[in-house]
């Protein structure tokens, strides 16, 4: 059976907001198993979840209703991303051409803008230091990836997530194009610092001094907090399905709608996933903190090779 | 619209090669602890020796191969366990100190590298294997950020490495521009870097026995 393209986008949507927990689950127990610790249930980010949004809601004195509106604002951008990028369907869904690769990176922006201006808001110093580096970070990391769309974008001649799929896909080993490659190892540091991974954050702390993007979310309760922890594994979802497929495994996409191969397309994603996740775990594990103000070096790092895969491509040499 | 020429795949692997090796020396640029430098180099010699070994069985080369297992014995257990070894001997700092602060001299070497880039998209490079001018542009990127990670960092076997890894950059250069290298001249370059190695640690001793230190500043004080 044929599913409608509007289905299929629900399909999409659902797949990001519903699977993204587990995929947060099963890194967080794969962690623990290589730290020699049981650890807990892959299902347990559903059930924090669930507990956050069943509990009740306590907002700051002076807070305005910023404070309160602002972890809607970002579920909402992270599901309007979910219907710009290639998740399961090789061909564009209603609504999918709305917006380029640079537009999901606006939405990108504009959830992190209002985390940021909600943590401002509840006027705690411990969430306006997480604030403080949040933006700090963010300042950074934005014209690393810009500029790694656009060395893509160069590449594939298109900066429609879609047609870029489809560009890799149809020489598959143009992945290996120099310039490429350059481009994707700049995407995976940005990926580590935007999921707040090591050598950035630890991802397993409850409360540190280091942390960054946790650390905004102090004032939060209740299904805000909830649907703050939900967005997060989200975006993981998202920034994971980007860097899998658009960038760098463009294959197991369903090309027809045929409702089986949409399914394998969930159960192929989620497999590719899983192996970018292993990659993370690795690192994860085997390296230490930086310290905050090295942070910068690592980004710089990543822009650097960003810049230099531009580079190779204008100059036409990769 | 720039014209994009389809990969093929041996294309495809030394240019994934090459991106690597040029990760690795950035890294190097990067780290100031003198195992991860170590570490770094090992790494980089496996590239190198894949590399050669990807081109051998490509070109059908023996001697390619042979040296590439030789580079791999060579350069990547036997110098870093050596490497290992001394640098324990020599000094307890974890890190090794820096002239210029490490975002600085990642700028800088941004511009040896655009520098690098620029001369080999200018050279009518036609005689390479696969991507010629892609391979001549890493190998003078390795050369150049090798330079400056020798004159950044003041320590004497920091910059042993950053010697080490010139040479495997030009070893990159000479399999995948002129893969018709004859075996002895590999072989000699091999043992260049294994006598480069042996001397440097044997003054490196004697400087730490003499002077207890590796450190480039306190044995400039030594100048009359």
């Amino acid at each position: 059976m044929i599913l409608p393209a509007f289905v299929v986008q629900a399909a999409q949507i659902l797949t990001v907001a519903f699977l993204s927990p587990l995929l947060t689950g099963v890194i967080a127990r794969a962690e623990a198993l290589i730290a020699g610790k049981r650890g807990p249930s892959i299902f347990q980010p559903y059930r924090d979840i669930l507990k956050f949004l069943r509990k009740q809601r306590v907002v700051p004195e002076h807070a305005s209703p910023i404070f309160t509106i602002a972890p809607y604002v970002a579920c909402g951008g992270y599901v309007t991303i979910a219907t710009l990028i290639p998740v399961l369907t090789t061909y564009p869904l209603p609504g999918a051409t709305y917006g380029d690769i640079l537009g999901g990176a606006f939405v990108f922006a504009l959830t992190g803008f209002f985390t940021a201006i909600a943590g401002l808001d509840s006027g705690s110093q411990y969430t306006n230091i997480g604030v403080s580096r949040a933006t700090m970070v963010g300042v950074l990391v934005e014209p690393t990836l810009i500029f790694v769309f656009f060395s893509v974008a160069f590449i594939t001649g298109t900066d429609l997530p879609y047609a870029m799929n489809a560009a890799l896909r149809s020489s598959a080993v143009d992945v290996l194009r120099p310039a490429h490659v350059l481009a994707v190892a700049a995407f995976f540091m940005m990926l580590l610092v935007d999921t707040g991974r090591i050598p950035i954050e630890t991802s397993t702390a409850t409360i540190e001094f280091g942390m960054i993007d946790d650390a905004r979310l102090f004032e939060h309760s209740g299904p805000e907090m909830g649907l703050f922890r939900w967005g997060a594994s989200m975006k993981q979802f998202l920034l994971y399905t980007i860097f899998v497929n658009v960038l760098l495994l463009p294959m197991g996409l369903s090309a027809t709608g045929e409702i089986v191969s949409v399914l394998l397309a969930i159960v192929f994603l989620f497999l590719k996933m899983l192996a970018v996740g292993a990659v993370v775990v690795a690192i994860d594990t085997t390296y230490a903190k930086l310290r905050l103000y090295k942070i910068t070096e690592f980004i710089a790092t990543g822009l650097l090779v960003a810049v230099l895969a531009t580079f190779m491509f204008v100059i036409g040499i990769g | 619209m720039i014209n994009v020429a389809h990969l093929t795949i041996p294309e495809a692997i030394a240019g994934t090669v090459a991106v690597a090796l040029l990760l690795v020396q950035l890294s190097l640029l990067r780290s100031v602890v003198l195992a991860e430098l170590i570490t770094l180099y090992a790494l980089q010699s496996l590239l190198v020796a894949l590399i050669s070994v990807a081109v051998g069985v490509i070109d059908h080369s023996w001697e390619l191969i042979a040296l590439g297992v030789l580079t791999f014995v060579a350069k990547t257990i036997a110098l870093p366990l050596y490497m290992r070894r001394l640098s324990r001997s020599v000094s307890t700092r974890v890190e090794i100190p820096k002239r210029i602060n490490v975002t600085l001299s990642l700028i800088l070497a941004a511009g040896v590298m655009g520098v690098a880039i620029l001369t080999a998209g200018a050279l009518p490079l036609k005689t390479g294997e696969f991507f010629p001018q892609a391979d001549l542009a890493t190998t003078l990127s390795i050369v150049f950020v090798g330079f400056l990670v020798a004159i950044l960092r003041p320590n004497a076997l920091a910059q042993v490495i950053a010697f080490l890894t010139l040479e495997n950059g030009l070893y990159f250069g000479t399999v995948t521009l002129a893969p018709g290298l004859p075996f002895v001249v590999g072989v000699l370059l091999l043992l260049d870097v294994l006598i480069a190695v042996v001397v440097f640690a044997v003054l490196v001793r004697i400087l730490v026995a003499e002077e207890a230190t590796a450190s480039v500043h306190v044995l400039q004080q030594l100048n009359g």
